[in-house]
Parts: C-alpha cells; structure tokens; sequence
C-alpha cells in the first residue's frame, strides 16, 4: 500500500479513476463489470485463432496499410473523446481549486488529469485489442506485446491533443463557449472521419478506387512513401516494428509531457479567469427596446432568446443531428429516389424537435412563476411546444422544396413525416416529460425512462413509416399505427396521471 | 511548528507586498501590501469586483501574481508554495464537495492532500461532522445534500488539517442561523487559539462585530484600514456610524 500514500501521484490517480467510476454506473456497476471482463475473456478466442491460423507473416503487406488507416480512425475516436473528457476535467469538475490549494505539486496535479483523460479514452480500444497480444504470447508472435506500448502511446497523443486544443479554444473564446465549442469539434473530428470512410459512396468507388491505385503507383517516390509510411505507423508501431514503435512512443510521451507542463502554467496565471472576466464585462448598456404584450408573443420571443443566448445548449440539442449529417449528405447526393434519405431526415428532424422540446416545455427555468401568472398553464405549454417546433420547420423548409423540384410524391411524404414526428414527438414531451434543469442537458434522459422510450419509438416509427410509404407500400399501415400508437400512449399516461394527481 | 514559539509568533500571518495582477483588459489587483499578524480576524470588504476574491486565490497559490511578493508564515508563496499551502487553508465561497463521494470519503480525501495520518485524519473527521451536525448523513453521498449541507461539509474540509490560516470567501452564504451562528463561533475560538483567520463578507454585521481590523478594497487597492474606530474616524462620521454608512462613504465611486 505505499504505493497508495497519500498525497503521492498514484494515490490521486486513485481518487481520479474512482470517481469515474462511480459516475459511469450505479448500483449494478459491479455485475455489469463482472459481466464485461467473462465477455472479455472469451473474446480472446477470436485472436487466438487467428493468430494459430497465420504464419510467421502476420497480415499481409497490402492489408497492412488499411489496418494502419483504421487504427488512425481509432485515434481521431479517441481525440474525440479527449476533448470532451478535457472540457469536463479542466472546466466543469471544478475541484482544481481544492487541488491546487492543497500541498501537493501542481505538476503532479495536472499530470495526473492528463493520465485519467488517456485512460479513460483508450479504456474501450485496449478491450478491443489487448487480446491480440496475450494470444501473440501463446501462439509465438511476441512482437505484439507492442501494443501495450503503442496503444499508450496513441493514448497520451489523444490525451495531449485534446487538452491543447481545449486550452486553446479556452484563450480565444473563453471558458463558457470554448465548452461548446470543444463538444462541437470533437463531434466532428468524429463525423470527418465518417465521412472520410464514406469517401467511396460520395464520390464512387471506381474514382477513389483509382486514387489508390494512383497512391500505390506513385509509392515508389518518397514522398508518397512517406504518406504510406505515416498511414501504416500505428499498424507498424503494434505489430512491433521497432522505428514506428520509437516515432510513435516518442510523439505520445513527448507531446503528453509538454501539454501537461503547458496546462499548468496557464492555470497559475489565471488566463481562463481573464477570459471569462472580459465576457462578463462586456455589457453594453442602451436605451430599453419597448416591451411587447400578448402571450404568443412574450412566450415565444423567450424561449427563442434563451435558447439563442445559451451555446452550449444548441450545441448539444444539435448534436446528434450532427451524427446524422454526413448520412443524409451522402444519400442526398444520391439520386432523388433514394429511399433512406427522407426517413434519415425525418429522423434528424425528430431528434431536433425532442431536444428543443424538452428545452423549452420541461426545462423551464422559473417553473413557479409560470404556474403562479394568471393564464392557464396548458396554453403557455402549448405556445412553448411551438416555439421548439417553428424553427425545426424552417430547418428543414428548404429540403422540402428542393425534393418537390423533383418528386411531388416524396416531398409530400416528407412534408406529412416531418408534421407528424415532430408534433408527435412534442406531445410526448407535454404529456410524460419531467421537470429538468437544462444545464443538465445530456443526462435529461435518466429518471424518465418512460418519456425516452417513447421518444425513441416516435422516431423510429415515424422514419419507418416514410420509408415503407416511398419503397413498401404493402407494410405502410403498420408503421402508420406504430407511428400514431406512441403519442395516443403518451396523451393516455399523461391523462392518468393528471387525474391521479388532482382528485375533484 | 518545531521552532520556538516566541520566535514564531513574531512572524505575520500574511504579509503582502506590493501585489498586482492584471488580466487582459483589466488590473484586479492594483498594488496592495498588506501585513496580518498571527491571532487575528481580519475581513476584507468591498464592492463587487473590487478584486477580493483574485487577492485570496493569488494567496492560496491558485493563480500567480504579475508583481509583488506573497508569504504566509514567512513562507513565500511564489518561491515555497507548498510550504505555505500546508499551513494554508482555503474555503471558496461555492466550494466543490464531489457528489459521488459520502461526507466520510470527502475528508479522508482532502486530509489525504494534505498528508495527515489516517487515524489522526478518521478521529477528526468524526469531531467535526457529528459538531456540523452532519454525522447521521455521513455515509449518503453529497449528491443527496442540500446547499447548506454541503456547505457545512467544505468547511470541515478546510479545518480537518487544524490549519494555522484559514482563508474564507464569504464563508456564510447558504447557511442557516444557526449554522452560520456555530461558523461565527467557531471562527472566534480559533483566533482565542491563536490561528488566524481572514475573511470576505458581505455581511458587514458580520464584519462589525468579529473581525479586529478592516480592509476596505476598492478597484484593486486598499482604501482604508483599521479597526471599526478608526474606520469610523476616517470617515468622519462620527461615532454613532455604523460600518455601513462608513463602508459605503468610503468605498463610494468619486464622481
């Protein structure tokens, strides 16, 4: 245990990767663990065969090139996280000052968040592929071992990366956006590489196909030979070939020890409180604009003005449409008759309009003074539903006119989806959502299982139902039912409710 | 604390000289010395923004100073931070207590930090809980908590290490009348003890009867300074004033 003495590095570790713990389970985090290590374990099955059946050549040269492309997608995975991970530790968590008040090096104290932020990003890749190089160690193949060393190397790299690039957002937009911001880039550092991995359906298979071919023609040059070189790296570098394995270990530790030296001295010199100071400080004063009267208008115009003042909000409303984004890019592309591009809309559009009605109808900052104002409460709901809604139909607006160009028949199945998923979705938000508080956004789910499986099913029946009426006809009146039954369940619970709740 | 203490007593609490910092756009503190001896209460009061607050973290070594020289005990705070942060203690006026750790596991954490021996650390962790009357509540995490509670919890935080200076950003926000009364009374023993304590408040009745000298900061500089008398005195207000209408004739904007 002196390992654990208290104050030292490991022993804050400790308190570290405790608390991430708990944060990521409840009361069954202890049979859900169990449950993963007995899947991980006999996942070591899978490699082991693999590995038996291969021969002293592990793969062969060709593959080893994709191999290396995917382990760098990997890695934008990872950076992705990273940046998420370094906004919550270095901003949200808010116990530095504790840390940096108390007797122990900050340097260590910054270390330290840097190593839980590798862990906790590469926790789910070394799952994945420590397997490889304990059959390596059974079959004959010890170079694998490299992949404990690799992967932490990619690790650190991830880690280091994402604080820079969090730092960086903090000192040129400051503490409050830079949060947004940094969710937004992660996404789409993971969204880019989507993308990029659908590169064959956007631009055509035998196009990219004869790009490759172009790459592999040209290898013999150096330059090219050092693109191909950097590509395979990571494939090398865990396979155990010792010159990729220094670059790779170099860069990781290397740039982790700078990133983490750098992050202290910008905390002692108190640049995010300056940032922050100036955000505060800039509020201009004016003449007040003259007021405006009537309940549509006083309504909408808030729940507009709060949603449009508060960043991170629509960066998390927007964020799952942004997963959605490349997908319908990339069918949008395609011809008009393309069968999954309007529910993959109709989606998008659902998910939108979920968020922003639970912002704007559960969420309610001043619930009491709502209730307490001399109007009825179902009207002010009503009007607040509406305000989450209107902006999802422009949103989407154009799309309609750009498929009526062309299909009469599609856009009016698009038009009819996109009316029903969202007005469907809002009402479940009327009937079963519960009061939230909407600085905890991402977690709005938890305590409402109900209202989340609903949501869930009005989406997917809604997309389902656009797609059977554009390519199968035959089983429309099923997902029409689906697609009807959630609300109709929605409004009946809510219903119940309510009478439960005031006896006449 | 093995050196004598006729000696030790003679060093200050706090001593600071000369202290600045700037942030981009602004200077928040604007050249302050200021010398506290041992066993005394000391508030700091001022208007909002007056830099009170960026003056207590440069002293807690949670931000550096752009000029100027810091020590607490004689330990410099820029050269010997650690040295001055163990005899240090810090409470944030919105202090952080982690939700998923119980009340117990948050004092073994801090006094962890702070390298006490684990019983030593167990024995006073129990004191000081069953005295905040936090004790029934010990092993539910603080995520259960009220604001009050977990502001209770903070300040056990900062007293688990017995610290020889203890720092409080307005230390009663969120408390009840009776809380705030055992914080007050608590506050008054440690300095008959020979600690010492320095203080922010908004409450200048708070202010009025504890503390024994006065720091009035306006714009990142000390206007004055004193016991309530010479407060007083300053500002002319004659001897019936109370510390508000001194507090706000001399911290008033000249216009």
């Amino acid at each position: 245990m002196t390992l654990l003495r208290p104050g030292s590095g490991p022993w804050l570790l400790h308190h570290e990767l405790r608390l991430a713990w708990r944060r990521l389970g409840g009361v069954h985090s202890r049979i859900w663990a169990g449950l993963g290590l007995l899947v991980w374990l006999a996942f070591h099955g899978v490699p082991y065969l693999l590995l038996r059946m291969a021969g002293s050549e592990i793969v062969a040269p060709g593959l080893s090139l994709v191999l290396g492309a995917a382990l760098w997608f990997v890695f934008a995975l990872m950076l992705s996280h990273a940046i998420t991970l370094a906004v919550d530790v270095l901003f949200d968590r808010g116990d530095l000052d504790l840390l940096l008040a108390s007797p122990i090096a900050p340097a260590t104290v910054f270390l330290v968040r840097g190593l839980g932020v590798a862990i906790a990003c590469v926790t789910l890749y070394a799952v994945l592929l420590t397997p490889f190089a304990h059959a390596g160690l059974a079959t004959g193949h010890l170079r694998l071992l490299a992949i404990y060393p690799a992967l932490a190397a990619m690790a650190l790299l991830a880690a280091a990366s994402g604080m820079a690039l969090t730092l960086l957002l903090v000192r040129g937009l400051g503490a409050r956006r830079a949060r947004t911001a940094a969710q937004l880039l992660g996404a789409f550092v993971g969204a880019g590489f989507f993308l990029a991995a659908q590169a064959g359906s956007v631009f055509g298979d035998e196009r990219v196909a004869s790009w490759i071919a172009a790459v592999r023609h040209a290898s013999e040059g150096s330059v090219a030979a050092q693109a191909t070189g950097l590509v395979r790296l990571p494939f090398a570098a865990m396979v155990g070939e010792l010159p990729a394995l220094a670059v790779l270990v170099l860069a990781g530790f290397g740039a982790f020890a700078l990133v983490v030296a750098a992050t202290g001295r910008h905390f002692l010199a108190g640049t995010q409180e300056s940032v922050t100071d100036a955000a505060l400080a800039a509020e201009p004063g004016g003449p007040v604009a003259p007021f405006r009267s009537g309940l549509w208008r006083v309504v909408l115009v808030k729940e507009w003005k709060l949603i449009r003042r508060d960043p991170q909000l629509i960066g998390q409303t927007l964020l799952p449409v942004l997963y959605l984004l490349p997908m319908i890019f990339i069918w949008g592309r395609q011809s008009q008759g393309n069968p999954v591009f309007v529910p993959a809309v109709v989606l998008a559009a659902t998910t939108l309009a979920s968020g922003l009605a639970w912002v704007t109808v559960a969420a309610e900052d001043a619930p009491e003074l709502v209730a307490a104002a001399p109007v009825a409460l179902e009207q002010v709901r009503r009007i607040k539903l509406a305000a989450a809604l209107l902006p999802v139909w422009f949103l989407v607006a154009p799309l309609l006119v750009h498929l009526a160009l062309g299909d009469a028949r599609v856009a009016f199945v698009f038009a009819v989806c996109v009316l029903g998923s969202t007005i469907s979705v809002g009402l479940v938000h009327l009937e079963v959502s519960k009061p939230g508080d909407r600085r905890k956004m991402r977690r709005r789910g938890s305590g409402n299982w109900l209202g989340g499986v609903l949501e869930g099913a009005v989406a997917l029946s809604w997309a389902a139902l656009a797609w059977c009426l554009l390519a199968a006809p035959l089983f429309a009146p099923v997902a029409a039912a689906a697609a009807f039954a959630a609300p109709l369940a929605a409004m009946l619970i809510g219903r119940s409710r309510r009478g439960r709740a005031s006896p006449p | 604390m093995a050196e004598p203490l006729s000696l030790s007593i003679l060093v200050p609490a706090l001593e600071i000289v000369g202290l600045v910092k700037r942030f981009d756009s602004s200077t928040a503190v604007d050249g302050i010395d200021l010398v506290i001896p041992q066993g005394e209460l000391h508030a700091l009061l001022g208007p909002n923004g007056a830099g009170k607050t960026t003056l207590l973290r440069i002293v807690a070594g949670l931000i550096r100073a752009d000029a100027g020289r810091v020590a607490v005990l004689g330990h410099d705070v820029g050269s010997h931070p650690i040295d001055a942060k163990r005899v240090l203690a810090f409470l944030p006026d919105d202090p952080l207590v982690y939700d998923k750790l119980d009340a117990v596991e948050y004092l073994e954490f801090v006094a962890g930090l702070w390298g006490l021996d684990a019983a030593v650390a167990a024995k006073r962790a129990e004191g000081l809980l069953r005295w905040l009357e936090l004790w029934p509540k010990a092993r539910q995490r603080a995520e259960g908590y009220s604001r009050g509670m977990k502001q209770k919890l903070a300040l056990a935080g900062a007293l688990i290490h017995e610290p020889r200076v203890l720092i409080l950003d307005e230390p009663l926000t969120g408390l009840d009348v009776a809380a705030a009364r055992q914080v007050k009374d608590l506050l008054i023993d440690r300095v008959k003890r020979g600690g010492t304590v320095i203080l922010t408040t908004h409450i200048l009745e708070m202010a009025e009867r504890l503390a024994e000298r006065i720091s009035l900061i306006r714009a990142g500089r000390i206007v004055a300074q004193g016991s309530l008398d010479e407060l007083r005195a300053k500002a002319a207000a004659g001897s019936g004033g109370t510390l508000e209408e001194v507090f706000l004739q001399l911290t008033a904007t000249p216009s």
